[in-house]
């Protein structure tokens, strides 16, 4: 019997880090990772954390699909004022605001595959779950991330480098 | 270069190892483990690939934002509520009919703009497909497989089977055909677009079979149905058609009764501000002593009071004020003061035998003070201090303000903080004092920032967002994330009264400095709301009286209060905020005369509205009377049925119980427009009827009794519409 209160404690932080890098947008990612529990507890998977990051991916992915961005700025606005645990100046929220932009831009480097090893390791998923997420093997797992790990502090080096448009290109 | 000793051990087994799921990837983890920790070579590659696995970890966790957890009960009960996941649907109404179709458009969209390249998701923004209007939400649309029947359905009525034009969509109710355009005409037909869907490389295995998770249903029942033309609908901002719920974007903000909104401006969304040259004054930015030439006025009194005052007190350190005994141990009686006065009073030939602009200065104050030192009050002296509010001064002052560089002083923006701060230097260079809670001359009250939906959709199909502002009853302190909350300035300056049983009462002057900002260009590439009517004229009026009172050389009896507010063009916030949070007792304002567009129209009339609710009425047609060379008769409210009582700033003043006149010159063309300009502004009235209201504000504050509402007069039953 799977106990709901652990699962969603422990997964639910970790399906929105994983969705806020897809989606950009704080308020959209906990949307969806709350849609993705939603559909989980009316489906009752035999295996939900795994389920859930499925769900949560599918749902990333439409989402890119899609691009509708008729809230993107407004969330992206009020994502900033949460940003900071207490009082962020403004220059604090324009700076977390570059930095995430660089992150984005880094990331958008990155091979699909790549990314979303990545992305899954740092929401907590573990090799095994991300081997069944994007259909490795278990021992390709650590590869694809040191791969991932290397490419990704790359590309953000050189961001911060030489700033976002010259190095994205 | 150090040859790679650790060639045997892949980077793929070291950040197992290194994120403790060597168990997960090796055949033999614990030989692995042992070989690592023995070998030195290992070391120094082992410590590189663990910065580079932190370095990579910290990048990600810089892009964090916080994660609010939810109760977990309020998702079971969505859970609870039906097969459908999406509780929202029903909430969304007849757009959700068009989820699907939008999906697939979408999905269309990205088959044909992918190459199936990594930036997805920007290449999917270039693309924008702006359906606002046609409710498209992935999560929803993307449903289980118990969704897709009615999906299959709505989507074959909304696209008509077989011939729907890009009305297919419009004409699902959700889009005005007349706004509506075809942005990328193609045709594509559901296989491509369900291999499309196939083909991404991503595609994911499902985990588990007894649970379709979501967006992997279309190539199962969607398939062979012809779409003739994939047409996305753009609705114009605000077309008939656009769904205002969702243009609003009400699902995410749901806004508090706002008084009205402020734009704030962004490049994407602003036309290119042209900046005129001020027509009026080409120089008028560049820095100069505050006021015209000190040589210039009609008989030599001093414009530079501080000056004036500073010498007089280097000519006669004890005496600095001309009409106080300072040797006198008991407080100035008032009926003494004319015999003080004769005693004190400097010479007359100090004007001649001191050259120089300091000289004079202090010449003319002591030919002022020989004249009288009473209390403001004597009819030379006034007249001599009125006629230092000249149409020179008023015109210079007014094209500042309306100074293009101002960019028409919206609430909040940089040009409302600019004048703010030269009115308060202004204040301060004519030795007034400031008004504030802390001395200063800027009161500040906040507003907050609550970004809203755009309504303007870029040629990159994105929405922008725009900010809208609105007044707080309290401040929330410091407290708050300085990114919510913008505080905007009031300017406050007091002459305080020369009566000590009178200089704890307050007659208020008040006009507002703000504006409504800038817009689209007009056809001269004019995008700037200068207004110099609205209330440039009324604050220079204002700032002109607050010159001339703190040039009396003795004060009137009662204290003067100058005010200019921001926020009245958005509803009168500054000066509700100074209602609520005054910076003197509210019961010690004896009267409030406002001036809000004073500047155009009639040259010898000015309505006074407000008249006939106080005896100040009765008061003005006095002193109106007394100074027929101002050619400046007030007239009753011609226009009662605009209810211009309720309209500025004033009223927030008569709520409280002060009695107000309102001194206003009607609207005209280019009220509102971009064509309120200074060059328009009748600085010679303007200044005729500044002098009016100064003659008007030292009779009030040197009255022995304070100023009467008319009996039965009821601000709220006149202000409730």
């Amino acid at each position: 019997m799977t106990d709901w209160s652990e699962l969603y404690r422990s997964t639910y932080p970790e399906l929105v880090r994983f969705l806020q890098k897809y989606v950009w947008e704080p308020e959209r990612a906990a949307d969806l990772a709350q849609e993705a529990f939603v559909r989980a507890l009316q489906h009752k998977p035999r295996k939900p954390r795994a389920w859930l990051f499925q769900v949560s991916a599918n749902l990333a992915r439409d989402e890119a699909r899609a691009a509708v961005r008729r809230k993107k700025h407004l969330t992206l606005l009020k994502g900033e004022l949460a940003t900071a645990s207490g009082v962020a100046t403004p220059e604090q929220v324009l700076e977390a605001d570059e930095v995430r932009k660089r992150v984005r831009a880094a990331l958008q480097e990155l091979n699909e595959r790549d990314r979303a090893v990545i992305l899954l390791w740092d929401s907590g998923a573990s090799y095994t779950e991300i081997a069944e997420q994007v259909g490795l093997s278990k021992g390709a797992v650590g590869t694809t991330l040191a791969r991932a790990r290397k490419k990704l502090a790359e590309v953000y080096a050189g961001i911060e480098k030489w700033g976002l448009k010259d190095a994205a290109k | 270069m150090r040859p790679n000793r650790t060639g045997h051990l892949d980077d793929g087994t070291l950040h197992a190892y290194l994120d403790g799921e060597l168990d997960a990837v090796a055949r033999r983890p614990r030989e692995v483990r042992e070989h690592l920790e023995r070998c030195e070579a290992c070391a120094e590659k082992l410590a590189a690939e663990s910065a580079l696995r932190d370095e990579a970890a910290a990048i990600l966790a810089s892009a964090n934002w916080k994660v609010e957890v939810p109760p977990l009960e309020e998702l079971r009960r969505r859970a609870e509520l039906g097969p459908t996941p999406s509780a929202s649907a029903e909430k969304r109404g007849p757009a959700m009919r068009f989820a699907w179709a939008a999906s697939l458009a979408a999905a269309l969209g990205a088959g044909w703009m992918l190459g199936g390249g990594g930036d997805e998701g920007e290449r999917a923004t270039a693309l924008a497909v702006n359906l606002p209007q046609v409710g498209a939400d992935p999560a929803e649309a993307s449903g289980d497989p118990g969704d897709l029947g009615g999906a299959t359905m709505e989507l074959g009525a909304a696209f008509g089977n077989e011939a729907p034009g890009p009305d297919g969509i419009g004409g699902g109710g959700r889009a005005d055909p007349a706004t509506a355009r075809l942005v990328e005409p193609k045709t594509t037909t559901l296989e491509e677009t369900a291999s499309a869907l196939r083909d991404e490389p991503d595609a994911p295995d499902e985990p588990d079979e007894e649970a379709s998770p979501a967006g992997e249903v279309v190539d199962e029942e969607l398939t062979s149905r012809s779409v003739p033309a994939m047409a996305v609908v753009d609705a114009e901002p605000g077309a008939p058609g656009a769904d205002p719920e969702i243009a609003a974007g009400a699902r995410e903000i749901v806004l508090p009764e706002l008084p009205t909104f402020a734009d704030e401006p962004t490049p994407a969304d602003q036309a290119p501000i042209i900046h005129r040259r001020n027509p009026l004054n080409p120089a008028a930015l560049e820095l100069r002593p505050i006021g015209p030439d000190p040589g210039r006025t009609a008989r030599g009194l001093p414009l530079y009071t501080m000056e004036a005052r500073r010498a007089l007190a280097q000519a006669s350190p004890n005496e600095a004020d001309p009409c106080v005994e300072p040797q006198d141990p008991n407080p100035p009686d008032p009926s003494s003061r004319r015999a003080m006065s004769r005693i004190s009073a400097p010479s007359l030939s100090g004007r001649s035998s001191r050259p120089g602009a300091l000289g004079r200065a202090a010449a003319s104050v002591a030919v002022s003070a020989a004249i009288a030192c009473q209390p403001g009050s004597d009819a030379a002296v006034l007249d001599e201090v009125a006629s230092t509010i000249t149409e020179t001064d008023f015109a210079y002052r007014v094209g500042v303000i309306a100074h293009d560089s101002m960019s028409g002083r919206d609430t909040p923006s940089s040009g409302l903080e600019a004048t703010a701060a030269w009115i308060a230097s202004e204040f301060a260079a004519m030795g007034i004092r400031g008004g504030a809670e802390d001395g200063g001359y800027i009161q500040r009250y906040p507003l907050q920032r609550i970004p809203v939906a755009g309504t303007d959709t870029l040629d990159d199909g994105s929405v922008p967002a725009r900010i809208a502002y609105f007044p707080l009853r309290d401040d929330p302190g410091p407290d708050v994330d300085a990114g919510e909350l913008v505080r905007v300035p009031n300017v406050i300056g007091i002459v305080p009264g020369s009566d000590p049983e009178l200089a704890d009462e307050y007659v208020v002057y008040s006009a507002h400095m703000d504006h409504v900002g800038t817009g689209t260009a007009d056809a001269s590439g004019d995008s700037i709301y200068n207004g110099a009517d609205d209330d440039a004229s009324g604050t220079v009026a204002v700032m002109e009286i607050a010159q001339a009172i703190a040039a009396l050389p003795r004060a009137p009896r009662r204290s003067s209060l100058f005010i200019l507010v921001s926020g009245e063009e958005k509803g009168l916030w500054g000066s509700a905020w100074f209602s609520e949070n005054p910076t003197v007792p509210t019961e010690s304002m004896v009267a409030n005369l406002n001036a809000d567009m004073v500047g155009r129209n009639w040259t010898d009339t000015i309505v006074a509205i407000g008249k006939e609710h106080s005896d100040l009425g009765q008061t003005l047609e006095r002193v109106g009377a007394a100074h027929p060379e101002l050619g400046m008769t007030p007239i009753d409210d011609l226009w009662p049925e605009q209810n211009f009582y309720c309209r500025s700033d004033h009223y927030h003043f008569a709520r409280k119980g002060v009695p107000i006149l309102f001194f206003f010159n009607g609207t005209h063309e280019d009220y509102h427009g971009r064509d309120d300009e200074p060059d328009r502004i009748d600085a010679e009235k303007g200044a005729r009827l500044a002098r009016l209201i100064f003659y008007l504000g030292v009779e009030i504050a040197n009255a022995d009794e304070r100023p009467a509402w008319t009996p039965g007069t009821d601000i709220d039953q006149l202000c409730r519409r």
